[in-house]
Parts: C-alpha cells; sequence; structure tokens
C-alpha cells in the first residue's frame, strides 16, 4: 500500500500539530486519531518521519502528550534567541543559554532525576540562589592565572534585584539584575510550552513540564555535551 | 560466641533490617502529626495520621486509571472529611488541614525529596565483635506526575506507600492473593462478613500494587530496553505468563464471589447488617473485577510493547538513550569556560531545550492594522498594589446621632409648618450630649431643601435617604415665596407637610392670608 495525496496530507496535519506545543491530542480529536496512526501504521509514521527529517527536525516522543519534536540549530523551526525581549549581543545569548542550563541542572541534578516523571518545580529565586552560590563556589575556587573571562562572571557581575529607579520601566526589573534573566528565560519557557506559571506555589513559581523533560534529557542535554566534547577536541588539537 | 548475648539475635538476622525499613515507612505520617501542633489549628482536634491514610487510599483508588485523583480533589475529599471533625470551624481551615496532610505526604517541605532516615546495621564479624554501619533510607509515599491526556497533575501511590498501608507484606503477591480469596470463601461460608469485608479491601490494595508492578516494568522497557532486557530474557516472560494465567483465575474466582454474595444477599431471611456488608463487598468486588480485566489488557500488550520498544530503540543513535548530567556535564564546565567559547554550546542548549518555533511570516494587512493600532501598554511585571479604595466605604458624612436627633425635632412640631418653624424648634430642643446644635439645623435644613430639589449631579440616593429619614418618607415640601428671617439663614421659608395631600390642604387654607401675615410680623 501506498500513500495517497489524501494521507500525505494527514502527514501535514499531523506535524502542523506537533508544531503547536500547547496543543494536547486529549482536547483535539483529529489529533489524537493522527497520533494513533502515526503510532500504530509504519508507513505513515515513515512518511512523517522522512519529512520531519528533510525540516531538520525529529520525533523526540510520541506519547499521549503528543508528537514532541526535536530540531537541528539550523531548522527553519530553531528558536531564534534573539527574537527574546532585551536579547541583542552575545551576552545576553550566553545568559539566556546559563540560565537555561541552570534551571536544568537545578530540576534534574542528577542523570537518574531524567527517568523519574515526577513534577518539578522552580521559582525565580530559587534559580537566582543555585547560580548565585555555584558562582560563590567559583569565586573561592584559587586560579592559577587570574582569569576575568570566565562565563560565570558574566551573571555574577548582574545584580540580583536592580530596578529602574526612573524613566518608563520604574519599579520594574531591569535587563542588568540578574533575576529578569531567570525571570525571561521562565516566562520564555511558559510560551514554548516547556513550563506553567505555578502561583499556589508562591511568588514566581513555576512547574517544568513533561515537555521540559523530554527536550533536555533526550536532545538538548546530550547535543551540548557533544558540542562541549567538540570544544575541547580542538583545544587539545591546536 | 557461646557467652550469652544481652540483646536477643534477631539484631544480626538477614529479616531484622527489613523490619526496620517496613517500620520507617510510617515515620512521615507520624512526623505529620507532631508537626501539626505547630499550625494555627493545631488544637482543633483533626486527626492528621487517619487523614493522611486517607489521603493514600484516596489516591489508590482511581491509581492506574484514565482519570487518576488530582491534588485539588485530594483536597476537597480530605477537608470533607476534615469538615465532619469540626463543623463548627471554617471551611478554610478544613482545606488548610488538607493541605496540610497531602503536602506533607508529598514532602513539599523539602521540595519533594525522598523521605531519608539513617538507620543502622549490626553485622557480626567472625571473631565475634559486632560492627556498626549507618545506612540512609529512602522513600517517597505520594508524587505528583503530569497528566499527559487532560495536562493536570495527578497524584500517584509510591509502591513504598502501597505497601505500608497494606502491611509490610514483602512477600508474593500471587500467593497472597490466592490466601485472601480463600479466606474470603470461607468466611463467606461461615458468614462472618465483618472479617470477610477487611479481607476484600486488602485483596483490593493488593490489585493496586500488583499494577504498579507491571507498569514499572512496561515504563522501564520503553524508556530504555537496554535496562531491562536480562528481565526480559529470564524473569518477565515467565512472570507474564504466570500473571496472565493468574488473573484468569481471578477474574473467574471473583465473579464466583461475587455471585456468592449476591446469592448471601437474596436469601430470605438474612440480618441487616449482614446485607449491608454483603452490599459492600460486593461493590468492592466489582471494583476489584474492574481492576483486574484492565490489568488483562496491559499484561495482554505487554510483549507487544516489548518487541515494539525493541524495534523503535534498535535504530534509535545510542547517544540518545544516555540521560545527561546537566550538572556536571554541562552546568559546571559551561560556567568556567571563556566567555567566547561558552556562547556555543550555552545557546545551542536552549535553542534545542526550546522545542519548536513556526518562523513568523508577515502579512502585509496584518502589518498596516498592527503599524495602525494605538500603542499597547506593557504589562506591568509586577501586579500593582491592590487599591485601597476598594477597601470599605467612606464613612457616613451625617453622624447617626446627629441624624436622630435631627428626626426627633421634626417629630417634636405639629406638620404642615413652616421651615422656621422647625428651626426654632430644633434650637429649642433639648439634644443629647456630644450632639453639635449647628450640625442638627444644618442637617435640618439641608433636608429640606433635598426634598424640595435634589442635587442632581451628583449621586443623590444618599441624600434622598438622609431626607426621607428625618422628614418621613412621604414628606413633600413646597414654597410660596415668602422668606426666611431666622439670623443666619436666607432664602424661602419652605413649607413642610408630612404628605401631598396635606401639603394641599394647607396651601388652600394659607393662600391669601398668610403671606401677608407673615411680611406683617
Amino acid at each position: 500500500m501506498t500513500l495517497s495525496q489524501r494521507d500525505l496530507a494527514e502527514v501535514g496535519v499531523l506535524i502542523a500539530c506537533a508544531l503547536r506545543p500547547k496543543m494536547r491530542p486529549g482536547a483535539d480529536s483529529d489529533y489524537r486519531r493522527l497520533l494513533g496512526r502515526y503510532r500504530a501504521d509504519f508507513e505513515f509514521r515513515n512518511a512523517v518521519d522522512s519529512v520531519l527529517d528533510g525540516l531538520d527536525a525529529r520525533v523526540l516522543s510520541d506519547s499521549d502528550l503528543g508528537l514532541v519534536l526535536g530540531v537541528r540549530r539550523e531548522s527553519v523551526f530553531a528558536f531564534r534567541l534573539s527574537d527574546l525581549p532585551n536579547v541583542t549581543g552575545v551576552t545576553d545569548r550566553l545568559l539566556v543559554g546559563l540560565v537555561s542550563v541552570a534551571i536544568t541542572a537545578y530540576a534534574y541534578p542528577t542523570p537518574a532525576d531524567f527517568d523519574d516523571d515526577r513534577v518539578r518545580w522552580v521559582s525565580v529565586e530559587e534559580v537566582e540562589r543555585f547560580i548565585r552560590d555555584a558562582c560563590e563556589r567559583l569565586k573561592r575556587t584559587p586560579t592559577d592565572e587570574e582569569s576575568l573571562d570566565e562565563a560565570w562572571r558574566c551573571y555574577d557581575r548582574l545584580s540580583p534585584g536592580y530596578k529602574a529607579d526612573r524613566g518608563k520601566g520604574k519599579g520594574r526589573r531591569s535587563p542588568a539584575s540578574s533575576t529578569y534573566w531567570v525571570a525571561s528565560v521562565l516566562g520564555w519557557m511558559v510560551d514554548q510550552g516547556l513550563a506553567r506559571p505555578a502561583p499556589a506555589r508562591g511568588p514566581e513559581a513555576y512547574q517544568l513540564l513533561e515537555r521540559f523533560r523530554i527536550q533536555a534529557g533526550e536532545l538538548a542535554g546530550n547535543a551540548t555535551y557533544d558540542v562541549l566534547a567538540a570544544i575541547r577536541q580542538d583545544e587539545v588539537t591546536s | 560466641m557461646s557467652e550469652p548475648w544481652p540483646v536477643g539475635r534477631a539484631v544480626f538476622d538477614a529479616s531484622f533490617s527489613d523490619r526496620v525499613r517496613v517500620l520507617l515507612r510510617t515515620r512521615p505520617v507520624a512526623d505529620a502529626a507532631d508537626n501539626a501542633t505547630r499550625q494555627a489549628w493545631s488544637d482543633q482536634g483533626y486527626d492528621v495520621v487517619a487523614l493522611s491514610l486517607t489521603a493514600i487510599d484516596t489516591v489508590i483508588a482511581r491509581q492506574g486509571f484514565d482519570h487518576e485523583v488530582t491534588y485539588d480533589e485530594a483536597i476537597t475529599g480530605l477537608a470533607s472529611l476534615a469538615a465532619n471533625t469540626n463543623p463548627t470551624r471554617p471551611h478554610d481551615e478544613h482545606r488548610a488541614v488538607a493541605g496540610y496532610v497531602v503536602d506533607a505526604l508529598l514532602n513539599r517541605r523539602e521540595r519533594e525529596a525522598p523521605f531519608s532516615y539513617s538507620v543502622s546495621a549490626f553485622t557480626r564479624e567472625q571473631d565475634g565483635s559486632v560492627r556498626h554501619r549507618r545506612t540512609a533510607v529512602e522513600f517517597r509515599l505520594l508524587t505528583e506526575h503530569e497528566d499527559h491526556g487532560r495536562g493536570v497533575n495527578v497524584l500517584r501511590a509510591s509502591t513504598d506507600a502501597i505497601n505500608a498501608l497494606v502491611g509490610g507484606l514483602e512477600f508474593d503477591v500471587e500467593d497472597e492473593q490466592s490466601a485472601i480469596e480463600l479466606m474470603l470463601t470461607r468466611q463467606l461460608q461461615r458468614g462472618a462478613f465483618g472479617q470477610a469485608e477487611k479481607a476484600a479491601e486488602r485483596s483490593r490494595l493488593l490489585s493496586v500494587r500488583y499494577a504498579d508492578e507491571l507498569r514499572t516494568i512496561l515504563a522501564d522497557t520503553s524508556r530504555d530496553i537496554r535496562t531491562v532486557f536480562n528481565q526480559w530474557a529470564e524473569q518477565v516472560p515467565a512472570q507474564l505468563d504466570r500473571n496472565r494465567v493468574h488473573l484468569e483465575e481471578r477474574l473467574a474466582g471473583e465473579s464466583r464471589l461475587l455471585d456468592h454474595v449476591r446469592g448471601a444477599l437474596d436469601a430470605p431471611d438474612v440480618e441487616p447488617d449482614v446485607a449491608a456488608a454483603a452490599a459492600r463487598i460486593a461493590g468492592l468486588l466489582e471494583e476489584c473485577r474492574q481492576r483486574h480485566t484492565e490489568l488483562h489488557g496491559r499484561l495482554v500488550t505487554a510483549r507487544t510493547t516489548f518487541l515494539d520498544e525493541q524495534t523503535r530503540q534498535s535504530f534509535r543513535p545510542v547517544g540518545g538513550l544516555r540521560n545527561p548530567d546537566i550538572n556536571d556535564g554541562v552546568f559546571l564546565p559551561l560556567l568556567t569556560m571563556p566567555t567566547k567559547g561558552a556562547i556555543e554550546p550555552a545557546e545551542t542548549f536552549s535553542i534545542l531545550l526550546a522545542g519548536t518555533q513556526p518562523p513568523k511570516i508577515v502579512r502585509f494587512a496584518d502589518l498596516v492594522d498592527d503599524l495602525l493600532a494605538p500603542r499597547r501598554e506593557a504589562a506591568p511585571e509586577e501586579p500593582l498594589e491592590p487599591d485601597e479604595e476598594l477597601g470599605d466605604p467612606d464613612p457616613p458624612a451625617v453622624p447617626p446621632e446627629v441624624l436622630a436627633a435631627a428626626a426627633a425635632v421634626v417629630d417634636g412640631v405639629e406638620l404642615p409648618a413652616r421651615l422656621s418653624d422647625l428651626l426654632l424648634a430644633a434650637r429649642e430642643a433639648s439634644l443629647p450630649a456630644g450632639v453639635d446644635r449647628r450640625h442638627v439645623e444644618r442637617l435640618v435644613v439641608l433636608a429640606v431643601l433635598w426634598n424640595y430639589a435634589p442635587e442632581t449631579t451628583q449621586d443623590v440616593s444618599t441624600a434622598v435617604d438622609a431626607a426621607a429619614y428625618v422628614l418621613g418618607p412621604t414628606a413633600a415640601v413646597d414654597a410660596d415665596g415668602v422668606r426666611i428671617t431666622m439670623p443666619g439663614w436666607s432664602g424661602d421659608d419652605l413649607i413642610v407637610a408630612q404628605d401631598e395631600d396635606a401639603l394641599a390642604r394647607w396651601a388652600e387654607r394659607h393662600s391669601a392670608a398668610t403671606p401677608r401675615d407673615r411680611e406683617a410680623s
């Protein structure tokens, strides 16, 4: 049996559903039916996977949560950090990256934690304290050469509570404060369907969703490993 | 070796540490009851232990089904139970108690970390000396999970919690269940329904534990088949076969028991309490059977799950199977890298974590609309201070004493009357202490004025109310051109009557004579 044009249209519908992280198969009967077809129909599944491969994306998980897609950096669907507010220079992008890694490290400290699907909670304050503590430890660690260019200093230079005292942003967190970046990254994660606010748990508390566990555990963590390993390799050979 | 030990030898038995572990499973509940003395409601007599066990029971009752118990449902259920303890206390307190109990079982105080207790392990060396080791026992009771279908958080009881509740039954589930069935049959034959009910209850809890064991192995399989490969090669197929046969027996057995219980119900001279117990048991058995049926379905697909996962995972890149060590492998190396080098990996992590973002394509029409739209105010990042003006309403402008005094003055004058008469009366009236005479006069004048010509530019309802209170609800006021002569006041000397008719009669009587009289005087 080969796939008809109609089937190929359904491939498109399923991918369109998967591209919307907040859409749930539980709430959408078409999505549910196509997800079931993806799981059961080998040919259909192959077609979806091949189309995604052409788009530099792949399926990370096909649970009841829906089709969770991972992208390669060059994909058209890859997120551009410069789309985030106040992200202009390289330092800003580094901060967003550092904070994302820190949130993951805080919620999933060991490899085994990715196997446990119980709910994780974070708050802006906890994450800020977590990174701050790591910076303090590094400050105390003696280094043989005085290097002022380490990545953690970017974060350490930010004040935790700085707020603009005049102008339009008065009383709001300024991008010169570390909590601004933590709150901004968590807010972005909410937009991407990775987290949701949990006001009942205290101010600026968030619940990390199942999607977060999948993206970090199945894709982002290992891919970053590889990038780091490649950099180390370059250092050794050069 | 032969010298007598001051303590029993049991402490060195292999089963001893198991017993200690079992005992520890109840510690969190006991601790929760202990810590409850620091809560505001501590002296209201809520039984934290009973509520804790109820919470675990509630969770177990729906665990593994489609709609597992959510956090809020658990709270609502427990709160209604707590309400029975202390019906007179506010509902918020009941919810607080329920929240406290569930949070304690989740160990929210320590960010859902497992309960951890250190225990002593004693071993006897070859030379007869005793060695002491300290080990940590860690376990959870309740955990929160995301329900994939509904997107809400649901509670699940851990194996530890199920075991602790069933009573630390560390032996084979299947034998235990056969034993219970046997016991049930005998008890029903002998008519000992009270005990039979307890046994049925335990049978249900065992079914839950059974389901949990199966769920774990299937979850491990779909996560990383290599971790359970040996189990699948040796134990699991045999276990599945055994389970399937066993389940079939259970299903048959339970429907037989159900018939039996129903038979007892249908008997002509059944005693009421026996009938009630039998009905409850029938309900329980029905639920057991439902659980077994569901389990059976899961069992039937278990082998297919294995094969599917094998196919799926064999083509998965090996790197993807390994869970990353974010803390030591990514976070700390990143922090210590030079800024320039760290950007690339840090950005990679964020971008890959983000998942997908469909590129935004600008439609010309939308762009024009957006450009023409009024500028949106950015949402404030922090909630505004609560508006204090929304609090208590303003205190009344006229104190109630003055209002009462003014009403008394008007009561003391026979209506219809001139405003000047009312003011005279106010001047002569004996007022209660602390009431300013000028305020009373002013209020009388204002009440008459409001009645005559209500101010429409302001909110008149309070003014009209005050006027009605002072003059009476049906009072009518009119002017006939006579000027007031009281010192301190000017304008028309208004006529106040108890109602419209009285005003009309008064006008008839005074139409010609009065103005002149007044002017002469």
